[in-house]
């Protein structure tokens, strides 16, 4: 048995190499439509895990801690105490990997012509690094803790027409309920692609924030934490509700709920180009191998006349569009593999839509993913694909007689 | 070896016509046999070497191979006997155009399985009788037609079969390449024993068998 599997795969082989050009240009085919979907893929992933990223390291984390009450009715009277001996009680759990404590105050921002609603919002900046990367979202000027500045959002410094250097007065109540205000200085600009930070922040250190809420050292509205990646995200929040339980505790998922809705849609339309391609691929295969087989009738018919099992040719015929499917995935995963590590190290520029992307929370520069699934799931459909296109010249070659090849010689 | 008994084939024609194309054949081939069925066009020599083949049924009577009846096998079995017991030569060479010469005599030996060094030797030992032995690595297409037709010969007795069966195999030669094909095939019949049975209204094949079955409308008319 082993000398005739042996055989099948040469006669497999070379028939599909009989005529180079075609079989070069399927190959091609499936190539270059793969490389193009492992691109569409990888960026589509990119677009969202950065979104998802850049919220979770700038806000959320993922999961982030309330006083009860406080999302409901924004209100500074709804704050955490003793935030240091909570922290200390978290770090007893071993998924939780970072955390911050920041003090949000909504308002007003204003200069001398224009004012919009913002967000002081206070944080440790040494916490901040730990947590989200923070000095990574500065894209002009530093973070200075000293004397009264602040760093911006970008869409919000855009909206005030404000730069380094300018300063602004935010107006809002402190936690008495009396209106006060802060002259601050703009020592840099921030921007994350979350909505949320960019349209409204003005960050603050956290004992300035307090000092102008008027909280006490120790107090903020929440804590944000940084959970194990491999956690089961569920069971860390029950274990975190389980130790407090008189807070409020939310994923990021219940936080940002679009987040998640986008995460979906982007699977649908990487399965939908997923499907376009192999279903590509499929016809390709299968007209290359229909042809390729109605050229070959005779020989098949001949071949079933000296005495060569029909077993034999179907495993023939199935080999032959598995080279043809494994030769463009080969082709496929090679060209795809390079696009996207070009696209995961330089990335797709799309500076020239940069506003538009930027109203969506979208970079304008977007990063690929590399997931070993894409490969793995395009292999096995498109072994499928395979299997798929020669059902019917099998069913031609089941129906051949070899005494109509014999007759018309 | 072969025996024929009773043997009756009908074709339906389009027309509704129903035409007999074997009409109760009975014969005997021997082991070792170089016989020719021949008759005019048309007169049934084709089909019987196809039902003697397994490649057709018959409508009725019992075809032995041995003590086999073939008429009773499904097509698997029928699949098998045609490798293992029986070897064929077709009027156009049909050699497999990927492989070269030396693959296409031992296609056969390969499918049953034959050990590489048996392969290869009987592959020179059949391509000496055939000279084509300074041929072995060249591929069908670099051949002329009576080297093709030798190449396909080889293969059908290389697994020394029990039977050789030839329909027309002189048909796309040249007299100089019909009479060098028919004495290397009378050479193999006389040094391995090979049975031959040609189906051919060729005068040189007629001429060189020991024996002429005579056909005529489906029937056996002389042998």
């Amino acid at each position: 048995m082993y000398k005739n599997y042996k055989l099948i795969f040469k006669l497999a082989w070379l028939n599909v190499w009989r005529r180079k050009a075609r079989g070069v240009l399927v190959v091609l085919m499936i190539g270059v439509s793969m490389s193009v979907m492992l691109g569409i893929q990888g960026l589509y992933d990119g677009m969202t895990n950065h979104m998802i990223d850049s919220t979770l390291r700038s806000d959320s984390g993922e999961i982030s801690i309330y006083a009860p009450s406080h999302r409901l009715h924004q209100s500074l009277k709804y704050h955490i105490k003793d935030t240091t001996s909570i922290i200390q009680k978290l770090s007893h759990i071993e998924q939780i990997k970072a955390t911050a404590q920041r003090i949000k105050v909504t308002g007003l921002v204003s200069t001398a012509r224009k004012s919009s609603m913002a967000k002081l919002i206070g944080i440790d900046i040494a916490q901040e690094k730990k947590f989200g990367d923070f000095e990574k979202f500065i894209i002009d000027g530093k973070w200075n803790t000293q004397e009264n500045y602040a760093l911006i959002g970008k869409k919000l410094a855009k909206t005030m027409k404000l730069s380094v250097g300018s300063r602004v007065i935010f107006s809002s109540q402190n936690l008495e309920g009396d209106l006060t205000s802060i002259s601050l200085r703009i020592k840099g600009i921030v921007q994350t692609t979350n909505p949320a930070i960019d349209d409204m922040a003005l960050f603050v250190s956290l004992a300035k924030s307090q000092e102008f809420a008027g909280l006490q050292a120790g107090d903020s509205t929440q804590i944000a934490l940084r959970i194990d990646p491999k956690a089961n995200l569920v069971q860390t929040k029950e274990m975190i509700t389980t130790l407090l339980p008189n807070e409020d505790i939310y994923t990021w998922l219940e936080l940002y709920p679009a987040l998640e809705q986008m995460q979906e849609m982007m699977k649908v339309f990487n399965g939908i180009s997923f499907f376009i391609v192999m279903l590509v691929v499929l016809i390709g295969i299968m007209g290359v191998m229909l042809v390729s087989i109605l050229e070959r009738l005779r020989e098949f018919g001949i071949l079933l006349a000296i005495g060569q099992p029909y077993r034999n040719m179907r495993l023939q015929v199935i080999i032959e569009a598995l080279i043809l499917g494994l030769g463009g995935y080969l082709m496929g995963a090679i060209l795809g593999g390079a696009v996207l590590y070009y696209m995961k190290i330089y990335g797709l520029d799309l500076s020239a839509f940069s506003d538009g992307l930027e109203e969506f929370g979208m970079a304008s520069t977007i990063y690929a993913t590399i997931k070993s699934a894409y490969f793995s799931t395009t292999l096995i459909a498109i072994i499928l694909a395979s299997l798929l296109s020669v059902i019917l010249p099998i069913r031609r070659l089941k129906k051949l007689n070899p005494i109509e090849v014999i007759q018309g010689d | 070896m072969v025996q024929l008994k009773q043997v009756h084939k009908y074709f339906h024609k389009d027309t509704g016509k129903e035409v007999h194309a074997l009409d109760n054949i009975s014969l005997d081939i021997e082991d070792g046999e170089f016989s020719v069925i021949t008759g005019t066009s048309g007169c049934g020599k084709t089909t019987l070497l196809n039902a003697i083949g397994a490649l057709d049924r018959v409508d009725s009577g019992e075809i032995l191979i041995g003590t086999e009846d073939i008429t009773m096998l499904d097509e698997a079995q029928r699949s098998t006997l045609r490798l293992e017991k029986i070897g064929f030569v077709f009027q156009a060479y049909n050699l497999i155009p990927v492989l070269s010469v030396e693959e296409n005599i031992g296609f056969i030996m390969r499918l049953r399985g034959f050990d590489d060094k048996v392969i290869a030797q009987r592959v020179k030992e059949v391509a000496q009788i055939l000279e084509i032995d300074n041929r072995l690595k060249a591929m069908p297409t670099q051949l002329s037609g009576g080297q093709q037709q030798r190449v396909a010969v080889a293969r059908a007795v290389a697994a020394k079969p029990a039977l050789v069966l030839a329909d027309e195999p002189t048909a796309n030669l040249d007299s100089k390449n019909s009479e060098h094909l028919m004495k290397m095939m009378k050479s193999l019949n006389e040094i391995e024993k090979t049975t031959i049975v040609f189906a051919s209204h060729d005068d040189y094949v007629v001429e060189l068998s020991r024996r002429q079955i005579i056909l005529s409308d489906g029937h056996v008319v002389s042998d």
